[in-house]
């Protein structure tokens, strides 16, 4: 049985619109005060106030009718305003504070609430559990922690209004541990709070399931890092670290590039306080690396997830030294010195033999420009110094080199990239150089007397070197292989034997109808790469009626060869797209060049574990990588008879976890900004709630009683205009 | 040949190469630009030339020079190529001034020789024809210290039949001389007869005639080379040579 209350109140109906109602009061009023300065001056002043009191009440009375007045009464009871009770269940709610979940204690505090009498008697109780988003519960036992990768209070308390109008009050109980709206670093958290919250319109009771002080953890996030880096310079990165330990305020902080210390440091971070640090890291390898930034666990942490953050830079060369080395003069070379020579970032020197031993100069060496082959200070003592060398018809025995074979062999196994580009002279002085071939190269050309096939021939893409990095230069597969079908004639091309199953033919020469004839070929050799130019014509694709003028396609097949030469990123075969920023990390994806549509492609990490893809049209492939264990990886890529080394990461996305420190500070500034505060759970224990009311008044019935056509207010009415009248008569009044 | 055999020849002769790509490309051919005029007054000089280059140096040249005509596409299969003439030049049509054009600036090198021992109505018609190849371009004198006198040989000059300018002049188009201007009639110091012999005596016969071969070989070692004795490595050894 509900209580009911009365309450009256007057309505009145106007006869006309508000404004015409305003003006004719207005009116009258006018003529009120008018008649009333106007009453004849010899009148003593009793009789003039007499008078004038009369009138105004003869014309109050006259308004009193004219907008009809009513009484309503108002029958009606108080309804329970809605407190919600929004118990955080995310993950970081799982964390022990004092031997017991973080939910195990708001369980504790949300069932006081919940079942608190004076707050069941004064309101209607809701409960919710939320991560990311919001769930409503009936029972506190029921709450379990909920499996969503965030925690976002803004959407909850968003969500808590939608679905109750007629909301009170809310008791919020988190470890504030945000990880949506509230940690963006370029939000103003409190601004925004309190400006939010203003709109909110609902206070909010926030109470802390434990101490925001020491949980015993470190967690680790990399705020910032450069895509791209140039070797031997160091670059930044910045880092967040959170320290909620009580066991130590030295943080010592470990970097690895593809699982190699480069880097460790130790940082005085205090107790419960988070720090951004910037450290320079000096990258040692070219190419796309894998940095792991680690803390190591503490003695007794118990999530340790978020101790290891990771990002990846490609590294590069600033400048790439080639070392070009020519037998003798051609176009060939001529063509290739003038590309690399005009490029700010190649450093190239070149040594041109300009004559050979047979050569008659006629003249003494005074009247020659010709300098001694540099054979010790180059190629014996500084060979190291470049990153790639280019032999163009370059014979070995006449200069004395045939016994340093094993240093250039040392230099391409050591990381070096080596060229060699064919010509009509260099075979026949090759001496032993030529075991280096059957080592490192793709394949050994023939150095008898039938070795170069002397036929004109178009050259054309092969299958691998329709996609690969080195022989694509336009983007679309369609319009890079139309680019090769309008090159020039070639002339004369040298044969090879022992071709390497490890290497890759991207361009070859059509000899006959079923005949193809390797034309540019490339190699790995350990850590080094060599190419194999089996024409000295190439410089014909740039100087050529053909060759468009905004397009040379020698320029960018040279400049893509000496890349990937160089080891350059951007040139490899292998490029993995997998960055900290996706959600990819549980694919691996990335694309191989040089390889073929359908075929299969296997990813084998450390532990022997392999998984399978299949390479589509454009080289592309992806590999599930979701049950390999998180962290850093060293993997192997198979592909045919290719390896491919490779780094990656397993990292969930996992913002939950990142910081699990309870925020206190979140949690005092939305109590603050909302009109709350922040409760104690002793303060819940002891019923200390304090909270404000807010029923809400439910009308049963409501009686309208008009006043104006009473016949009391009517006669009343009439007397006073007789009276008024009478008066005004009496006293010598028109 | 059968008279089938013959007329089938015939059916497939347009299809064959061009029988100049049938030419070693890999080796240094220059061409002479033929035109309308005296365009071939030193007719084997350009194999004296190629013969002495092979000779004393480590490019491989083909026996013979090729010709060629401005309006042919044949120009891209010769970076080298010469011009030579007594008197003016005639109008080349818009055709070889586009081919010349795109010739240039594809990296190909032109080496004009004059013949005119007096009067420059040559050299005057050459710069017409230059101004429409590279516009606004103009001939420098390329002195002493140009690389081009010391690309092979040391020379302190440029020779030739004449002693007209003591240098030779020069356009330059993206850092390398691409036109190169000769006053002293350099072919006309290797030119021969048909018996074999020069066909001009020169004053100081045997020295004169050997720095004309030498500064033949060094416009070809410049047109492959081009600033390749500029590089740094090489200013030591410069430097020690002069001093001695």
């Amino acid at each position: 049985m509900k209580d009911l209350l009365t309450s009256y109140s007057i309505d009145i109906d106007l006869p006309f619109s508000k404004t015409i109602s305003i003006l004719l009061i207005l009116v009258i009023g006018a003529l009120t005060i008018y008649s009333i300065k106007n009453l004849l001056p010899y009148l003593t002043l009793r009789v003039r106030v007499f008078l004038s009191t009369l009138r105004i009440m003869a014309v109050l009375s006259f308004l009193f009718v004219f907008f009809q007045p009513s009484i309503i009464e108002t029958t009606y009871y108080l309804e329970k305003d809605t407190v919600a009770i929004l118990i955080d269940a995310s993950r970081s709610m799982s964390y022990k504070s004092r031997e017991k979940r973080r939910l195990d204690i708001a369980k504790e505090i949300g069932k006081k609430l919940y079942e608190n009498n004076e707050l069941n008697r004064e309101h209607r109780v809701v409960l919710y559990t939320f991560s990311k988003n919001l769930h409503l519960m009936d029972q506190i036992d029921r709450i379990e922690i909920i499996n969503e990768d965030s925690t976002d209070i803004i959407n909850s308390l968003e969500g808590v209004k939608l679905k109750h109008q007629d909301i009170s009050n809310i008791f919020l109980i988190s470890d504030g541990a945000d990880n949506n709206l509230l940690s963006s670093p370029n939000l103003d958290t409190n601004s925004f709070l309190k400006r939010y919250l203003r709109n909110l319109n609902i206070p909010v009771y926030t109470i802390l399931p434990g101490s925001d002080q020491a949980q015993n953890d470190i967690s680790i996030n990399i705020s910032s890092s450069p895509p791209v880096g140039f070797i031997g310079k160091p670059f930044e990165i910045i880092l967040d670290i959170t320290n909620n330990s009580n066991i130590s305020d030295s943080i010592p902080v470990v970097v690895k590039e593809n699982g190699t210390p480069v880097y460790s440091g130790n940082y005085r971070i205090k107790n419960g306080e988070k720090r951004q640090i910037s450290i320079s890291i000096f990258p040692k390898n070219i190419g796309r690396n894998v940095y792991e930034v680690s803390v190591p666990p503490l003695a007794g942490e118990e999530y340790t997830h978020n101790n290891s953050d990771y990002f990846t830079v490609r590294i590069t060369k600033e400048i790439i030294r080639i070392l070009q080395i020519t037998g003798s003069v051609s176009y060939d070379v001529r063509f290739l010195r003038h590309l690399f020579k005009k490029d700010p970032n190649i450093d190239l020197v070149s040594f041109f033999i300009l004559r050979t031993l047979n050569s008659d100069v006629n003249a003494p060496d005074s009247e020659l420009s010709l300098i001694p082959f540099p054979a010790d200070s180059v190629i014996r003592d500084n060979l190291l110094s470049f990153d790639v060398i280019i032999f163009q018809d370059f014979g070995f025995v006449p200069y004395g080199l045939n016994t340093t074979f094993s240093d250039i062999n040392k230099f391409v196994k050591n990381g070096g990239g080596l060229l060699f580009i064919t010509g009509n002279n260099w075979y026949k002085w090759i001496g032993d150089f030529i075991s280096f071939f059957d080592e490192c190269m793709p394949a050994v050309p023939r150095i008898d007397d039938n070795a170069i096939e002397n036929i004109i021939y178009k050259p054309e893409l092969t299958a691998p070197g329709k996609t690969h990095s080195v022989t694509r230069i336009l983007n679309s597969l369609e319009e890079n292989t139309l680019l090769y079908k309008n090159l020039p004639d070639l002339h004369g091309i040298h044969r090879v034997n022992n071709i390497k199953s490890s290497s890759l033919t991207l361009m070859a020469a059509r000899i006959s109808e079923a005949e193809r004839a390797p034309l540019l070929m490339l190699n790995r050799c350990e850590r080094g790469r060599t190419a194999l130019v089996l024409t000295d014509e190439l410089w014909r694709f740039s100087f050529s009626e053909k060759t468009p003028d905004e397009f040379n396609l020698y320029n960018k097949l040279m400049y893509n060869l000496i890349q990937w030469l160089a080891a350059e990123p951007n040139k490899e075969e292998l490029i993995i797209s997998q960055t900290p920023q996706s959600d990819r990390e549980r694919r691996l994806n990335g694309r191989l060049t040089g390889t073929i549509s359908g075929s299969d492609i296997i990813l084998q990490d450390e532990d022997g574990t392999q998984i399978r893809g299949k390479i589509t049209d454009s080289g592309d492939f992806s590999f599930d990588i979701s049950k390999l264990k998180e962290g850093f990886h060293s993997g192997i890529i198979n592909y045919q008879q290719q390896v491919y080394r490779t780094y990656f990461y397993k990292k969930d996305p996992d913002l939950e976890m990142r910081d699990i420190s309870i925020k206190g500070e979140i949690l005092k500034s939305i109590a603050r900004y909302s009109g709350g505060r922040q409760i104690k759970a002793e303060d819940v224990e002891k019923g200390r709630l304090d909270i404000k009311k807010k029923p809400i008044k439910k009308i049963q019935s409501q009686n309208k009683t008009p006043l104006w056509n009473k016949g009391i207010f009517f006669a009343l009415f009439i007397l006073l205009f007789s009276l008024e009248w009478f008066f005004r008569r009496m006293y010598g009044h028109q | 040949m059968n008279r089938r055999d013959f007329i089938k020849s015939l059916i497939i002769l347009p299809f064959l190469p061009d029988p100049i790509a049938l030419l070693d490309y890999s080796k240094f051919t220059a061409a002479k630009v033929k035109y309308q005029g005296n365009w071939d007054l030193r007719s084997n000089a350009l194999r004296k030339v190629m013969y002495e280059v092979n000779r004393r140096t480590s490019i491989s040249c083909s026996s013979e020079p090729a010709t060629v005509e401005p309006e042919s596409t044949s120009i891209f299969n010769y970076p080298f190529l010469t011009i030579s003439g007594d008197r003016p030049l005639p109008d080349f049509s818009s055709i070889s001034i586009a081919r010349l054009k795109r010739f240039i600036s594809k990296g190909g090198f032109i080496f004009i020789d004059s013949s005119q021992e007096e009067g420059d109505s040559f050299y005057r018609s050459v710069q017409r024809l230059t101004g429409l190849i590279i516009p606004n371009s103009e001939f420098v004198t390329l002195d002493q210290n140009h690389v081009i006198y010391k690309s092979f040989y040391m020379l302190t000059r440029a020779y030739g039949r004449l002693s007209r300018k003591e240098f030779f002049d020069g356009i330059i188009y993206e850092n390398r001389v691409a036109i190169l201007f000769s006053h002293n009639d350099l072919l006309g110091a290797l030119q021969k007869d048909e018996l074999g012999n020069y066909t001009y005596s020169l004053t100081d016969e045997t020295t004169r005639r050997e720095l004309c071969i030498r500064t033949a070989v060094n416009i070809v070692m410049y047109s492959l080379c081009v600033d390749y004795k500029d590089d740094q490595v090489h200013h030591p050894f410069f430097k020690e040579k002069i001093r001695r």
